[in-house]
């Protein structure tokens, strides 16, 4: 039955049919290419996203090198955005992202730093100090791998 | 459109499925190895994607025959070649007998969503009630094992599953990590897993 129903067809199809068929399946290969290529960006942009909050403002060299201009504008606009609103609120978003249980806690220093500016007073942070600091300043600096959390 | 951007439902579209063309078309000879011309007869037999697959079907430009990793008990399964019947029966028998222990993956890595997508387009209403009790049947043994998996241990039966039974996997082994760090009130705050990465270009290391 289903080859009656074919043959049926077969007299009305006219050869513009057989060719818009060819060029559906160049179409399907064109969107598909489409679709691989936006996802690829896509999950770029949503990495870069991740980084901003886990690193803050500054990208470290190895990630900035291979990115694309326009990603780097992203990125740009992105932070720019993040933090007029987090100034509006005058609150930092990015820090305790897990609830904190102190509100200080003892970092030990893994690389010279030189002068931070903690709190109000500035600190030299030398190799293998030990201090005893706020939350919310520790960690910027323990994510970017700068200071190490000190369980004595 | 929710799937657009999702990744492996992508990777699952590239699988392949064998289709019948009911119409000719003509300029895409590069699907059929055995065309001359570069057009596509009536009839012919030819390997598509998924993603090329579904949209034609779904103009009626042709036919899908549901892969035997499926066990296509279907009108296209021609009755006088006993032998091809008999060895599509074979997955289900398998699957009914003891569905942890069938290697899904080696079949089809995207053996569920495939089998979903293929539910809505072709003509066989057992599938997705199929689908369904195999995935019951792996699914207690698969979340007791991920649940209770320590490092070394239950590595055999990891390659058999299939890519949505691993993330499953995955996500419980991870959730245990989880548990037991916060058991061991291990540290709250870390370094940002990035940084971590060695790159292969740079010589110089990043902070020093």
């Amino acid at each position: 039955m289903e080859k009656m129903q074919g043959e049926n067809e077969d007299g009305q199809i006219s050869s513009a049919d057989e060719n818009y068929n060819g060029a559906l399946i160049h179409h399907q290969s064109i969107l598909r290419n489409k679709r691989c290529l936006l996802a690829y960006m896509y999950h770029r942009a949503n990495r870069l996203q991740r980084l901003r909050w886990q690193l803050g403002a500054v990208l470290p060299e190895d990630v900035k090198e291979l990115l694309h201009p326009s990603e780097k504008e992203f990125v740009k606009s992105y932070s720019e955005a993040l933090s007029s609103y987090m100034t509006k609120l005058d609150i930092d978003l990015a820090v305790d992202i897990t609830p904190p249980k102190d509100p200080y806690i003892q970092v030990r220093v893994l690389n010279n730093i030189g002068e931070v500016l903690l709190g109000d007073q500035s600190t030299s942070l030398v190799r293998n100090s030990i201090h005893f600091v706020k939350r919310s300043e520790a960690e910027t600096l323990i994510s970017q791998g700068l200071l190490e959390e000190f369980t004595g | 459109m929710a799937n657009y951007y999702d990744i492996q439902d992508i990777l699952m579209q590239d699988e392949t499925v064998s289709t019948v063309f009911l119409h000719k078309a003509n300029g895409a000879g590069f699907l059929d190895p055995s065309s001359e011309d570069n057009n596509v007869a009536r009839g012919s037999v030819v390997d598509l994607p998924l993603w090329l697959a579904q949209d034609l079907v779904q103009r009626q430009i042709l036919h899908i025959k549901l892969p035997s990793c499926f066990n296509a008990r279907h009108e296209q399964c021609r009755p006088n070649l006993p032998l091809i019947l008999e060895n599509v029966l074979r997955v289900r028998k398998e699957v009914q007998a003891d569905p942890a222990c069938v290697d899904l993956h080696s079949k089809c890595p995207f053996y569920y969503e495939m089998g979903c997508k293929l539910v809505e387009l072709s003509v066989d209403p057992t599938l997705g009630p199929f689908l369904l009790t195999t995935l019951q049947g792996r699914y207690k043994d698969l979340l007791c094992k991920a649940l209770t998996a320590t490092l070394s241990g239950n590595l055999k039966f990891l390659p058999h599953l299939t890519e949505e039974e691993t993330r499953l996997f995955e996500a419980g082994r991870d959730s245990v990590k989880a548990f037991k760090k916060w058991r061991l009130q291990g540290p709250r705050i870390e370094k940002a897993a990035i940084l971590g990465r060695k790159r292969n270009r740079d010589a110089t290391p990043i902070w020093s």
